[in-house]
This record gives C-alpha cells, structure tokens and sequence, in this order.
C-alpha cells in the first residue's frame, strides 16, 4: 500500500520539484536577457537624446545661471524665448525679432514644397503612364542629379542666378531649392505611381476624363500621403540650407533661419539661452512634418534597395 | 505615328516645367562649368581664355590636396562609424522586446532635427567653459577638452556627423533586416547553427546590397557636405576641418575667380563620378 503511493507519487513530486527547478531557472535567464536589453535601450536613448536635452534644459534657464557652469536647472524661465520674439532686443539684428526669420524661412520652404509637388507630380505621371519617348533620358538624367552633389557648383549656379537677376530674391531661391527637391520627389512618386493599377486610369479615360484629368481624379487622391511626404521632404530641405541664402541674400530683411542662426553664432557675442531657443523653435516644424511623413519617407528611401 | 507623336509631346510638356528648373540650376551649371575651368572670369568680368593655367594652379596649391584629404578622412571614418553603429543599432531594434516601439520612434530624432539647429546646439555643448560635454568631463575625469581646435575639430564635426546621421542608417539597415525571409533562420536553427554564423552567413549577405547603396549615397552627401562643419568650425582653425564644398565656397566668394573654382569642380570629378556611375547602374537595374 505504501509502497504503491510511494510509486505513484515520487515520480510526481519529482516532476513537480523539476518542473519549478526549470522555472527558477528559466525566469533567470529571462531577467538578465531583460537587463541586458534594459541597459542597452538606455544607452540608446541617452546618445540620442542627450544633445536635444541639454539644449532645452539651457533654453528654460536664466543665463545668469548657465554661467555658473552647473548642469540642472535650480529656477525656471521663459525669457529666452521671450527675448527672441521681441523686436530690438536680438542680437545681431537690430530691428526684427525671430518671427520675421521663420516667417521668410517658411514662406521659401513652403513654396519649395508646392512646387516640388506639383512639378514632380507631373513628371513622374509622365514618365510612369505616358512612356514618350526619351522618359528613360529623363529619368536617368533625374537620377544623376539626385546625386550629383550640387553644391559643388555654386560658382556657375551664381553666374546664372545673377545673370538672371535673382540674387537677393525668393524667386532665385527658391527655383534653386526646387532643382535640389524634384529629383528625389519625382523618384519616390514614380516607384509609387507603377504601384498603381492601370487599369483605374483605363476606366476613367473611357468614361470621358483626359489624362490630366485621371492624373487629378484618380491618380492624386490615391497618392495624397505620398505626395504629401514628398513636400514634408521638400519642406525640409529647403528649411535646412545654408549655401543658398549665403551666396544669395545680401539684405539682411531677407535671410532665412540657417543664415540667421549662423550669424548669430559667430556674431558680437553670444546668448546661450537664446541661441538654444532658436534652435528649439526651429526644430519644431520639421519634426511635426516628420512626424507625419516618416514612414512613406522611410519606404521611398529604403524602395530602391529591396525591390531587388 | 501622328498618335505616337502627339503622345511624346504631350508626355514632355509635362515633364517641361522640371526640365527647365534641372536644365537652369543643375545641367546648365554643369557644363559651363567645363568651359568656365580654362578661362579666367572675375566677377562682373569678360571670362578671358587660359588654356590649362586653372589647372595647373590647382594641381600645385596645397590648399587643394588637403581638402581632399579632410573631405576624405571625414567621409571614410564617418561613413564606417555610421554603419557600425547603425548596423548594431538595427541588430537590436530587430530582437522583440518590450519598448521596441518607442526606442524606434525616438532613434530618429537627430536626423529630423535641422542641420542648422543640429550645429547650434553641438556649438553649445562643445563650449570649454560652460558646454555640458566639458562640464561632464571635468566632473568625471577633471579634464576639458577644447574640442573646436586643431587637434579636435576633425574629430568634433566627426562626431556631430555622427550623431546626425546614424538614423539614417539604422533606418535604412533595420527595413533590410525585415526583409530577410525568417524561414532562413529557421532553417539554420534546426542546423543548430550559432547566432555568429547565423550572423555571417544569413544577415550579412541578405544586406549585402542595402549596406552598399547606403554607403555609398552617404558617402556621396558626406563627401560634399556644408552646412554643419562650415556653422562649428567654419572650415578652421586654421584649414584643419576645410572640407571640399567649404574649400570651394571660400575660394570662390573670397577671390571672385570663378573660373578657378569651376576647375577645382573638374578635378574633382574622378573622386565622384564612378561612385555615382555605380549608384545609377545598380538603381536602373
């Protein structure tokens, strides 16, 4: 009898005991793989926010604490970003206040992106539906200049322009941005337009629409996220550069942020707290955009390399 | 054939307004620029005929062959380190664990914030008074380091190049990583393969071609880039950081020759041209 239960339940109670052996086990494992991951992500997130960080923190601060050379805020104030957006007290620029910078720099990023949109919209449907001949010229010629570094050719981009009499104008800036945009932009849509059944744009020529027309009916809301990834990427870029204004714009009523924020760094002398609000502010629009756009952006990007 | 050709007109008109911008900004520009490398043009100036007296200028300045190297030495150690650390970054981000999602959404913030705005703020944190970075070194190690001088500024711009653009490529590398079939590695579990050779013989060559292409336009951007190394260091001290664009926006806005500066382009074009050449081809394919 007792020899039986002995049977019955050892093997049982080993089972059991090495059943929650294998569990204690397992369970340790587990937490130093999750440790391991823990520290790692950290490590991540500091390397990459760091930077950001620090420069918000030194915007939120008095100066008068920042040069303590201390690390952690000890009060808090918004006069940096105050003192930006007041006219006259800006160094560097006697007169206007921040908002005149961001108002032209947003006034040529969003033309840039406008017409990037719509010019490379065009081609791209040309090129993908239309197949004239020479589309293949032009699409390698595109490609060549995407990545082409242009900026290696100020000199006669500037006997151009001036030629034209576009130096100190949004015009000559902005036809200059553009030709950087329209490439990349006409590439993503056109590896997104060959997405597109033809048969949709078939149907709506037979019922009476003419190309532009299936373009602007069928084609484009379909396309509305990728199109308006392709002016988030024109936006940006246009948002970003320093070459042009430089070379360009000699009245200061003209500049665009990057120029501004380059003469403040090496102007009289320098605010850090403001320096870092100006850099916090003109983050902003871009990464709203980005936000938006990532992963359409993130496809066309990466498109090229695994469609193989 | 009347259809054929009503078809290529109307199929160019549309791509005309793009033509035209390319054609004034970009192709234009680059061939004038041939023609401008033998002549002397001034500013305002009649260009006046040399033959090969830019070139020989150019081939004799040292000015020239060290941005070469600068521009070199920034692109290999920057365009190597940003795969490094982007592939590693990928391998990670692949592995399922909790927070994946959000450590994704917050990896690619430096590439959304501007260039500009990106220089500013490693202007402050490089500062040797009041700049964090030295402010932690001093308090970890009692050293500071001035890093926009000749022995760190490479280095700096390095590191904010760095910074910016690791993103970019852990981006780029983690969509390949999914797009390697995972029955690969299934199959080479129940081989009882290790994680290196699994590694080796399984990620690698299924990023073989993602790694290249990404490299390679990188090194390209990285090769001609401006805006950041001309806002932290302005090409100094002295010509330590003068990467090729700012060698050449300096020469031609300081002497206004821009038939000198068109010849610097030409000379550059051996270094450029088979990269892009190979880019092409393999895009076309």
């Amino acid at each position: 009898m007792s020899a039986s239960i002995f049977v019955t339940i050892y093997p049982l109670y080993f089972e059991k005991y090495g059943a929650v052996e294998m569990m204690l086990n397992f369970s340790k494992k587990e937490k130093i793989r999750k440790l391991i991951f823990v520290i790692i992500s950290t490590l991540i997130v500091i390397e990459t926010l760091f930077p950001i960080v620090f420069a918000f923190l030194a915007s939120i601060r008095p100066d008068s604490e920042l040069y303590q050379g201390t690390l952690i805020p000890k009060s808090l104030t918004l006069e940096n970003y105050m003192a930006l957006f007041r006219p006259g007290s800006y160094q560097q620029t006697e007169s206007r206040g921040f908002s005149k910078y961001i108002l032209n720099s947003a006034i040529v990023a969003l033309s840039v992106s406008v017409i990037s949109m719509i010019l490379s919209s065009l081609a791209a449907y040309s090129v993908v539906r239309i197949k004239f001949k020479g589309s293949g010229c032009f699409l390698f010629l595109l490609l060549f200049s995407y990545l082409f570094p242009a900026i290696i050719l100020i000199a006669p981009i500037y006997i151009v322009l001036s030629a034209l009499n576009l130096t100190d104008t949004y015009q000559g800036i902005i036809l200059s941005h553009s030709a950087l945009t329209i490439p990349f932009s006409t590439w993503l849509l056109v590896g997104y337009f060959k997405g597109i059944p033809l048969e949709l744009d078939e149907a709506a020529m037979l019922d009476g629409c003419s190309r532009l027309g299936a373009l602007i009916r069928i084609i484009m809301p379909i396309s509305l996220p990728m199109v308006a990834s392709v002016g988030v990427f024109s936006f940006t870029l246009s948002w970003d550069d320093l070459i042009f204004p430089l070379i360009l714009f000699s009245k200061d009523s003209l500049y665009t942020l990057p120029l501004v924020s380059f003469n403040i760094i090496y102007g009289e002398y320098l605010k850090w707290g403001q320096l870092m609000a100006a850099a916090i502010v003109s983050s902003l629009p871009p990464l709203i955009l980005y936000m938006y756009a990532q992963k359409y952006l993130i496809g066309g990007l990466t498109m090229g390399a695994i469609k193989r | 054939m009347k259809l054929q050709q009503k078809n290529d007109l109307y199929g160019f008109l549309l791509v005309f307004p793009s033509f035209i911008i390319l054609g004034l900004i970009f192709f234009y520009p680059l061939f004038y620029t041939l023609f401008l490398s033998f002549y002397e043009k001034l500013a305002g100036g009649e260009a006046k005929y040399i033959g090969l007296q830019n070139f020989v200028k150019i081939l004799t300045s040292k000015s020239f062959y060290n941005s070469i190297i600068v521009s070199t030495m920034y692109t290999v150690i920057g365009v190597l380190g940003k795969l490094l650390i982007g592939l590693s970054f990928a391998l990670f981000l692949n592995e399922e664990f909790k927070g994946r999602r959000f450590l994704r959404g917050i990896i690619i913030f430096p590439w959304v914030i501007p260039v500009f705005a990106t220089a500013m703020i490693w202007y402050w944190l490089f500062d040797l008074q009041l700049g964090p970075i030295n402010i932690i070194l001093d308090y970890l190690f009692k050293t500071r380091i001035q890093w926009i001088s000749p022995d760190y500024a490479l280095l700096s711009i390095i590191i904010v190049q760095l910074w910016k653009g690791i993103p970019f490529f852990t981006v780029c590398l983690l969509a390949g990583l999914q797009s390697i079939p995972k029955e690969l590695y299934d199959a080479a579990e129940v081989d009882g393969a290790s994680s290196w050779k699994k590694f080796l013989y399984i990620t690698l060559p299924g990023l073989k071609y993602i790694i290249a292409s990404t490299s390679l336009i990188s090194g390209i951007w990285t090769f001609s880039e401006f805006t950041a190394p001309y806002m932290l260091t302005r090409g100094g001290p002295g010509d330590k950081t003068e990467l090729i664009a700012i060698h050449i926006y300096k020469e031609t806005f300081s002497r206004y020759d821009f038939g000198y500066s068109s010849a610097m382009v030409i000379c550059l074009l051996p270094f450029l041209l088979p990269f892009i050449l190979y880019i092409l081809r393999s895009m076309g394919r």
